[in-house]
């Protein structure tokens, strides 16, 4: 097995808060091999965007003794300096909103022109040639004139095809993308997540892709983490655990999501979770899921510290009390 | 069933005044619609395709720039003047953003009885029970009444607006991307619940989403919107079988699959 | 000071500099409310024979004026604690009303859109473009000098920022899904305005008063600097100042003590609407 590309052990971040500090991030574990698209599946709380800045160094350090590497090399420790460092070799980051993400006041041109200068450290007429083909390469008709054009000229999808080229720009190996396609139209959606997969088998990108919607994970993703309560739960190859969660809060999430059966044209009844996700300020004891959870046993799932990961086969792991007992 | 809402050739054009460039934008285009009581539609289209517009133009709540909207076959401009409270009271909105659509500022409970303080209806112990209730219908327990709106989970919030929407006994409920701000996980819960009260008490349901399966989850008629006008109106069943518009199988195309497992034993 | 110990008690995340300044105004309030019954001297009797007297501590104090006396031989304690009661009164009164006009204003313009608002916010422009001070002289010029008519100038001065504010949060506000939500309960402007848009409306207010009513103190120092505000021989802060002028380098004291308590009370007026704001708008 080839070495990972990012490496993530125990990653814990803590936010200080008028109620006192509160835990965003419990302890996290994932790799991420060269080429690979991992997908970080969560709800709102679960810690999944908070991972991906953290990994990305936004956060500061983590302390905690996390280890984040980036091909076998520490990317961030509590000596770096942030403010001088900003910018994490091989890794770059798309965001959900592009509206915001990209300065208003300014060219599309003119802003991914200013990473490819400082990242390739080329100007004038080199600068220009890379931007344009940087819009091309994303699939964007007519690329001089998007690069010409201000963020608010373009639609969401090509505003979000201009932020993943700015992305591209620093000529990544690790692409961290949190809900990429989450602001836009699913016909624009299905397009986007192509561009992405094509990215990948032409550069050999691999990619942290943050999401809440199984229908992305199922599209585009290698290797699914599935995080709760600031804890990842369950880890496995896409197919296999779509096809077998071991998890009770994957099966419940799965089963949650309403469907449709084209076939008999029907809409398949979704199975009401009970419940809301954890409040971070107010984590129940033990496994993070046990209220809300069909299958929990008392006096296992509801006392002492959340699981730990159980091995499951090839890739599989899954943090459960009751696949442990 | 009685024609409950018709729209009659309704158009709405934004931004056609003296500032706006090009001539503004018409989010909807002579749109021909008539909704029974009691029925149960949805409207799927992607953001700019007018099926918001066209929700708050059945309620009045926006006036339309062209044709018009019949409440119970009289022109709702007329029914609203003539019995402004009663046509208020029979058509009811559920929002998108359930933390924007809660005055931060007042607890649950002043927030369910608004409608009831608007109209002045019962009590003030009447009232109170009467939000009692309407939190029991959504499965909120009575401790969430004297909680503000910041301390609930998104699922909390919606259902508060749903039970302030319920607080009137409306005939109809326009739900504007009702689950689209929720949790995954919450979804199903809120979506379940408005279809188990619209069965319980027999309300129309007008449903707006993106989100195709969502909208089959409740709904038995099934309108598909693009650039402001319906390209496909059909039940349910024969919509998800035989989509004949381009758009529409478009829009069954982006639905992700379902998960294997989940097909073989659901 | 163990009436600012007092308020950290009840609220112990007040910073000092803020339990500093909300004392020190409350007491200058206390000062200005009690004046005629606190002041030890009536402050315009003029004692001839006391002209000009340096405060305590000084070569020639008198023991009976701790602040000493102006060229009339007039008591600056006494003086100062009336002018202050002029002074804020005048300003509070001021304020007050043009905070009542320009909301009222703002929040028509806002909520009745179209002509009315257009009209509306004609005249707060014009308001603006007006040299003020012609405007002053004008009303001076009209109705004559009264402590009223000083009141209305003063109002005036300030109701078109509350006017701007009170209709930019109601063009806001108005938007805002918990409004249409309660439109389409059935709720007529009325309610949308008392029980939606006025609360709302409130924390911004009281910023926008307490950050105002320095500039109108000062203003109202300024018009009886100038000698056209409240006419002698009432004493005024301003007015004060103003008599002193002649004898800056002979008697400066009877400068100091009224510039010492207007700067007092516009620093720890400043202060506390500052930090409102803050509280209101954490991102501003």
């Amino acid at each position: 097995m080839t070495p990972p590309l990012l490496s993530v052990r125990g990653l814990g971040v803590t936010f200080a808060t008028p109620f006192g500090p509160v835990r965003g991030l419990d302890g996290a574990d994932f790799d991420v091999a060269p080429g690979e698209i991992l997908a970080l599946v969560g709800e709102s709380g679960s810690g999944k965007s908070v991972a991906s800045l953290a990994v990305m160094g936004v956060l500061g350090p983590g302390g905690d003794g996390a280890r984040v590497q980036v091909e076998g090399s520490a990317i961030w420790d509590a000596k770096v300096d942030l403010l001088r460092a900003p910018h994490r070799p091989g890794l770059a980051m798309v965001f959900q909103e592009p509206m915001t993400a990209l300065n208003p006041v300014l060219r599309i041109g003119r802003t991914i022109g200013e990473a490819v200068a400082r990242h390739d450290g080329v100007r004038g007429e080199a600068v220009t040639a890379r931007v344009t083909t940087l819009l091309a390469e994303m699939g964007l008709p007519d690329p001089a004139r998007v690069a010409r054009a201000y963020p608010h000229e373009l639609s969401g999808g090509m505003r979000q095809r201009a932020l993943i080229a700015l992305a591209m720009a620093c000529r990544p190996r690790l692409l961290i993308a949190d809900e990429p396609t989450t602001a836009l139209d699913s016909t624009v959606q299905a397009r986007v997540l192509g561009l992405l997969a094509g990215l990948r088998r032409s550069h050999g990108l691999a990619m942290l892709l943050v999401t809440h919607d199984f229908g992305v994970v199922a599209q585009i993703a290698d290797r699914v983490a599935v995080m709760y309560g600031g804890r990842v739960v369950e880890t496995g190859p896409v197919a296999a655990l779509l096809a077998h969660p071991a998890h009770p809060y994957t099966r419940a999430l799965l089963a949650a999501v309403p469907r449709l059966d084209l076939a008999r044209g029907e809409a398949l009844p979704a199975e009401e979770m009970p419940g809301t996700p954890p409040d971070p300020r107010h984590p129940p004891p033990g496994c993070r899921f046990h209220p809300r959870c069909a299958v929990a046993r008392p006096g296992l799932c509801d006392s002492g510290p959340p699981p730990a990961p159980q091995a499951l086969g090839p890739g599989r792991a899954a943090a459960c009390h009751l696949l442990a007992a | 069933m009685t024609p409950l809402l018709q729209a009659v050739g309704l158009t709405r054009r934004f931004g056609a005044g003296l500032l706006a460039r090009r001539g503004g934008v018409t989010a909807v285009a002579d749109v021909n619609l008539t909704l029974m009581e009691g029925e149960a539609v949805g409207i799927v289209g992607e953001s700019g395709s007018g099926k918001s517009t066209l929700g708050r133009l059945l309620l009045g709540l926006i006036p339309p720039s062209a044709g018009e909207v019949r409440y119970r076959g009289r022109p709702l401009g007329a029914a609203l003047a003539a019995d402004r409270r009663g046509v208020r009271r029979a058509l009811q909105i559920v929002q998108q953003d359930p933390t924007a659509a809660l005055d931060p500022r007042w607890d649950v409970a002043r927030l369910v009885r608004e409608g009831l303080d608007i109209h002045g209806l019962g009590t003030p112990s009447e009232r109170a029970a009467r939000v009692a209730g309407l939190l029991a219908d959504v499965g909120l327990d009575a401790g969430f009444a004297a909680r503000r709106a910041h301390e609930l989970s998104g699922g909390q919030k919606q259902r508060v607006a749903i039970a302030r929407a319920l607080a009137l006994a409306p005939e109809f409920l326009f739900a504007d991307e009702p689950v689209s701000a929720l949790d995954v996980s919450v979804r199903a819960q809120v979506l379940g619940l408005l279809n188990r009260l619209r069965a319980a008490r027999g309300i129309g349901l007008l449903m707006v989403s993106h989100d195709i399966a969502a909208v089959a989850a409740c709904c038995e008629r099934i309108l598909v919107m693009q650039r402001g006008r319906i390209v496909e109106d059909a039940p349910r069943a024969t919509l998800l079988r035989t989509p004949l518009h381009p758009h529409t199988r478009a829009l069954l195309a982006a639905v992700p699959p379902p998960p294997v497992a989940l097909l073989a034993t659901g | 000071m163990s009436a600012t110990s007092a308020l950290r008690r009840v609220a112990p995340r007040l910073p000092w500099p803020i339990a500093l300044a909300l004392t020190m105004a409350a007491l200058l309030l206390i000062a200005a409310l009690a004046a005629p019954w606190i002041a030890p001297f009536d402050p315009d009797r003029t004692q001839l024979l006391r002209r000009l007297r340096p405060p305590a501590g000084f070569e020639g104090a008198h023991p009976a004026h701790w602040f000493g006396t102006d060229q009339l031989g007039r008591d600056l304690v006494s003086r100062a604690l009336h002018g202050l009661r002029t002074s804020l009164g005048i300003a509070l009164i001021g304020s007050v009303i043009g905070c009542l006009i320009g909301t009222g204003i703002g929040l028509l313009a806002g909520y009745l859109r179209g002509r009315v608002e257009t009209a509306l916010m004609v005249i707060v422009d014009a308001q603006i473009a007006l040299p003020y001070l012609l405007l002053v002289l004008l009303g001076l010029a009209v109705f004559g000098t009264s402590t009223w008519v000083v009141i209305a100038l003063v109002s005036l001065a300030g109701w078109e920022n509350y006017a701007r504010l009170a209709r930019g949060q109601v063009l806001s506000l108005r938007e805002r899904p918990f409004v249409e939500a309660s439109l389409a309960l059935g709720a007529g402007p009325g309610w949308v305005l008392r029980q939606h848009i006025m609360p709302h409306l409130a924390a911004p207010l009281v910023v926008q008063f307490t950050l105002g009513l320095p500039a109108v103190l000062l203003l109202e120092s300024s018009l009886s600097f100038l000698g056209i505000g409240v006419q002698p021989p009432a004493a005024t802060l301003g007015r004060m100042i103003g008599e002193g002028r002649h004898q800056m380098l002979t008697a400066p004291w009877v400068v100091v003590v009224p510039t010492l308590v207007i700067l007092a009370l516009t620093l720890c007026v400043q202060a506390i609407g500052d930090w409102l704001r803050d509280r209101a708008d954490p991102r501003a």
